[in-house]
């Protein structure tokens, strides 16, 4: 009895110096560490995306404190489902998306309102028909307020954008994901993406160019 | 050579190295000549470098305490989850043998008996005296105990068919699954 628990605390320190600390460790094999019993895998998972899903959410939504409600939920979903998590797909496309989609939903909820609704719908539409365009803007150096204030004019621009091209941005330059990442996590084809993410670029350009030099 | 509008069509392949090498001297070329794609090229690049120098949003204080909290419930809920279907089994177990043995007045009653032999006692030819010790009793042909049993009380032996248990975190599910949570 005492050998065996003896061996056990030898199995578990041979363990914890043959295997690499939890920072080094992978996303996917942070969840297969956590799926054999390695508790702390999963809190080293919340450490590494709560910042950017934060980022993420609350750029989407705007809305701080429902962002950090909405991350809570994300990691909530993702802990229930970690074991059935498929360790060939990437996590982070997999965390993002099940954020998406809650942004999305937070989004979809805010607009139940028919008028508020059919606002969102007609926005949608124009920013995906209307032609590009791109008119050269002069930039007003006199605006001092602007100027200072220009960081968070870019902020709001973001904001400005609608919101299916506003998610395909914010994943892109943002948070440095690819065509086909972003075409997972929206649930879109590469073709929708590309569009979008060139409408929401032209768009962007429109709204930031003024405070541009 | 292309033209401002094809610049601004295929603008974010061009932004993020998707062209081959011989489009992308194109574009270049077109950013050398137009000044006013040069300055789209410019603004876009400019806005986005100062949205990436946004400081992130860090999480509230008690984020992690908050998150602790919920996952304990998460826990417990599912520690439920997963007792949950072995006792129901036990129970719904139970159940049917009770159900069983409550019914199996009637599943006897409903059974035709088995037909014993006859029983046949060999009657004296005549009328001895005989001390009582030496007297031949009736014989009773044996019957076979098989054929006490009535038909169908095998049942109540009978092993209970093997149940789809139901397993928690069953590994490797398709990714459908996966997508699916929103
Ligand atoms: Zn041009």
């Amino acid at each position: 009895m005492a050998n065996n628990f003896a061996q056990d605390v030898l199995n578990t320190a041979e363990k914890a110096t043959t295997r690499p600390s939890l920072k080094e460790v992978a996303d996917n094999d942070l969840v297969i560490r956590y799926l054999e019993g390695e508790k702390r895998a999963f809190g080293e998972l919340v450490e590494r995306y709560q910042g950017r899903l934060l980022n993420f959410v609350y750029r989407s939504t705007g809305d701080r404190q429902r962002a950090e409600d909405l991350v809570q939920e994300t990691f909530i979903r993702v802990y229930r489902h970690l074991h059935r998590f498929d360790t060939s797909k990437k996590f982070s496309t997999w965390i993002y998306t099940i954020a998406s989609n809650l942004a999305k939903n937070e989004l979809r909820n805010r607009s139940r309102n028919p008028l508020v609704l059919f606002q969102t719908i007609k926005k949608n539409w124009e920013a995906d028909q209307r032609p590009l365009e791109w008119e050269d803007n002069t930039y007003r150096p006199d605006d001092l307020f602007r100027k200072r204030h220009l960081k968070q004019l870019v902020e709001s621009a973001v904001e400005e954008l609608p919101e299916h091209h506003r998610q395909v941005f914010i994943l892109r330059e943002m948070q440095g994901k690819t065509y086909e990442e972003i075409a997972e996590i929206t649930d879109c084809n590469l073709g929708t993406v590309k569009s979008r993410l060139n409408r929401a670029r032209n768009n962007f350009a429109q709204i930031v160019a003024p405070l541009l030099a | 050579m292309i033209d401002c509008s094809r610049f601004l069509m295929e603008y974010s392949d061009f932004r993020d190295e998707l062209v081959d090498s011989e489009l992308r001297a194109k574009f270049l070329d077109h950013i050398e000549s137009c000044a006013s794609c040069a300055r789209y090229d410019r603004v876009v690049g400019r806005g986005v470098s100062l949205l990436r120098e946004l400081p992130d949003p860090s999480p509230s204080d008690d984020f992690g305490a908050r998150l602790q909290h919920r996952i304990f419930h998460v826990d417990d809920e599912m520690r439920r989850v997963r007792t949950f279907p072995r006792s129901g089994f036990a129970v719904a177990a139970t159940a049917v043998i009770l159900l069983l043995v409550s019914l199996s007045p009637l599943i006897r009653e409903n059974t035709p008996l088995a037909e014993l032999p006859a029983v046949v006692a060999n009657a004296p030819s005549q009328t001895v005296e005989t001390p009582a010790l030496l007297r031949s009793g009736p014989f009773l042909s044996p019957t076979p105990a098989s054929t006490l049993a009535p038909a169908g009380s095998s049942l109540l032996g009978q092993a209970p068919p093997s149940s789809p248990w139901l397993t928690y975190g069953a590994a490797g599910s398709p990714r459908g699954i996966l997508t699916a949570i929103d």
